[in-house]
């Protein structure tokens, strides 16, 4: 059983609120995880903190066994819920750019799921609609081979037929020699994917464990629950 | 494929009922071999880690066989088929039963509802 | 890095050839001395200084070009691209000022370029003053370089200071403006601070050291030019030794705080 990505008691304090009090997780190899909570809640923090991009106040975060750093960022995919190409790219240049940075890019890989999400390689990436933007983001993050996919809110902002691509796309992706954590608050139609669940609040877990035996427990789906546990959210 | 799934069971519980049913109207020959855990979980658009407590739990209750290095199969024992099939029936009777008694029928006036109904479609002439 | 570095020249290529080209345009304008020009010319040299002033604007905007490359990184969503890629904080500063500085270069030649075309039209130089500045160039030529050096060294680390400002703002807040504000604040604190340091030095070890590029003092006149130079230069070796280290200081603590120690 091999551990890909452990918290203990992680922490991120800012000076005006602290968004992570404390959170201790683990993620098996080979799992996917659902980071499920509202705006605001602590998912970002959490994920930019595994992506290196922000420093942990206080608490252990380790990934494959490694502090975030120089030498998690070549196994980390992060796929982040902002625009984050260089304005001057076209899909092209976005696709040479991760294949010069990353060993771990596939490019054939990444023009097939170009083709999958009908994007145009010369498309600036202006150009692109906010879905479609998603699709390209999704395409550049799954086409590397890493142990641990970062996905924060793949759905977000994105009708129903592209949804059902994007989930086919991460479904198609899995291998179990890597993990992924998915944060999202769409969570009825991506549920089934979830090995473990974890639901956070205010910067706290406030519920976690493995889907199925969720289900059995509480007699409810995962997006119910999410329902249930948010109601005042 | 893709099952709506009723997100309050357990998924791999759903699937097994899938397969179970397949096996018993036929769909799945005894004998017969199953996709790999990959290619299943493609069908039906769920965590390949989900199938692969599918064919665990399959293969605890008997319902299918593991041969090493050659894959997994349906079970070729009619015994266990059949009580399958007599698992399953269970299931749809004590759904109708629970329906009818909450409608108000007594046992004998759901035996003889049944009865009638069988007779009502000799009388219309349609062959049961 | 060097992938880092191209990636970062293709970034502001556009602008800057856009910039090199109205530069240039506008130079020829003025080269050209066209009719509607000539009406406001009320003084001969007015094309050297039109020029000066062009060549003057584009540099502010090279400049501005150079500390932006490093603000936007820092405070637009274009970071969570740069900042999550497996380079070093040595790369990923590198890269930005080597671009910056390759850069400013390149504008500066091309400003003497442009300089030299506006003077040429209208100053005399005979054959024999052309042979004779390149002898003294070819005589100087140590003297030129030491010049070189000196504006090379001053450009890193007026480019370091910069990033070192930006970066050491970013840990502590968000907000943009206020970044810019604090970070302009530090680069006035941190001038002072090396001004004083250099001072101290300069206080405590007196020595100097004296360079000498000729063992003479030119002082050449011609009927059109008039050249001298100075054979000697005395530098203080602490001060000296510290504005040699300055710029690795600040590269190496700049890169430091980019790896560890920023939250984007």
């Amino acid at each position: 059983m091999v551990i890909i990505f452990k918290t203990e008691n992680l922490t991120k304090s800012y000076m005006t609120k602290k968004a992570l009090k404390g959170v201790s997780i683990e993620l098996e190899k080979g799992k996917i995880l659902g980071l499920l909570g509202p705006n605001g809640s602590g998912k970002t923090t959490l994920m930019k903190i595994c992506a290196g991009l922000l420093r942990p106040t206080s608490g252990e975060i380790y990934i494959d066994g490694l502090v975030p750093g120089l030498n998690t960022k070549p196994v980390v995919s992060y796929l982040p819920d902002v625009n984050y190409l260089y304005r001057w790219m076209k899909i092209r240049d976005a696709i040479v750019f991760f294949d010069e940075f990353y060993d771990d890019f596939d490019v054939k890989k990444a023009k097939k799921l170009l083709e999958f999400m009908n994007l145009d390689e010369n498309s600036k990436v202006t150009s692109l609609s906010k879905g479609m933007l998603e699709k390209l983001h999704l395409t550049l993050v799954l086409s590397r081979k890493a142990k641990l996919y970062i996905l924060d809110e793949p759905l977000g902002g994105v009708d129903p037929v592209a949804r059902e691509k994007i989930i086919d796309a991460i479904l198609d992706n899995f291998n179990e020699d890597s993990s992924m954590i998915i944060s999202t608050h769409l969570v009825r139609d991506i549920e089934r994917l979830f090995d473990e669940v974890v639901f956070i609040s205010q910067g706290e877990f406030i519920l976690k464990g493995n889907a199925e035996e969720l289900r059995i427990e509480k007699g409810k789906s995962i997006d119910e629950l999410y329902r249930e546990v948010f109601q005042d959210a | 494929m893709t099952l709506e799934f009723d997100g309050r069971i357990p998924i791999y519980i759903q699937i097994m009922d899938k397969i179970k049913l397949d096996i018993v109207t036929g769909k799945l020959k005894g004998g017969e071999k199953l996709t790999s855990v990959r290619e299943m979980a493609e069908n039906f658009k769920v965590n390949p880690n989900t199938i692969q407590r599918v064919y665990q739990e399959l293969e605890r209750e008997g319902i299918t066989y593991t041969q090493r290095g050659t894959g997994t199969f349906i079970t070729e024992d009619k015994n266990i088929i059949n009580s399958l099939k007599v698992e399953m029936s269970m299931n749809v009777i004590k759904t109708f039963i629970d329906g009818m008694t909450n409608l108000g029928f007594t046992s004998e006036e759901i035996i003889k509802a049944v009865n009638d109904y069988f007779k009502g479609g000799k009388a219309n002439g349609n062959n049961i | 890095m060097l992938r880092l570095l191209k990636y970062e020249l293709r970034g502001k290529l556009v602008f800057l050839g856009g910039t090199g080209i109205i530069l240039a345009m506008l130079n020829l304008f003025i080269f050209l001395d066209c009719n509607v020009f000539r009406a406001y010319k009320y003084e001969e040299g007015i094309n050297l200084a039109f020029s000066m002033m062009l060549g003057f604007a584009a540099m502010i905007v090279v400049i501005v070009g150079a500390i932006t490359r490093l603000e936007k990184d820092l405070y637009s969503e274009t970071g969570y691209l740069t900042f999550t890629l497996p380079k070093s904080g040595y790369s990923i500063l590198g890269a930005k000022l080597l671009a910056s500085f390759i850069e400013i270069v390149e504008f500066s030649i091309l400003n003497v370029i442009f300089f030299a075309l506006q003077i040429v039209p209208h100053v005399h130089i005979s054959k024999s003053d052309i042979s004779l500045m390149f002898k003294l160039l070819a005589e100087n030529y140590r003297f030129i370089l030491f010049t070189l050096f000196m504006m090379i060294l001053f450009l890193i680390i007026f480019i370091l200071m910069v990033y070192f400002s930006l970066v050491s703002v970013r840990s502590f807040s968000k907000r943009r403006k206020l970044g810019k504000a604090a970070s302009f604040c530090v680069f006035i604190g941190l001038s002072i601070l090396i001004g004083f340091t250099i001072g101290l030095l300069e206080k405590a070890f007196p020595q100097i050291i004296k360079l000498n590029f000729n063992n003479f003092n030119t002082h050449i006149v011609t009927q059109n030019i008039q050249i001298d130079t100075i054979g000697e230069v005395s530098l203080n070796i602490a001060a000296s030794i510290f504005s040699l280290i300055l710029p690795f200081i600040l590269f190496i603590s700049t890169s430091f705080l980019i790896e560890k120690r920023i939250d984007i």
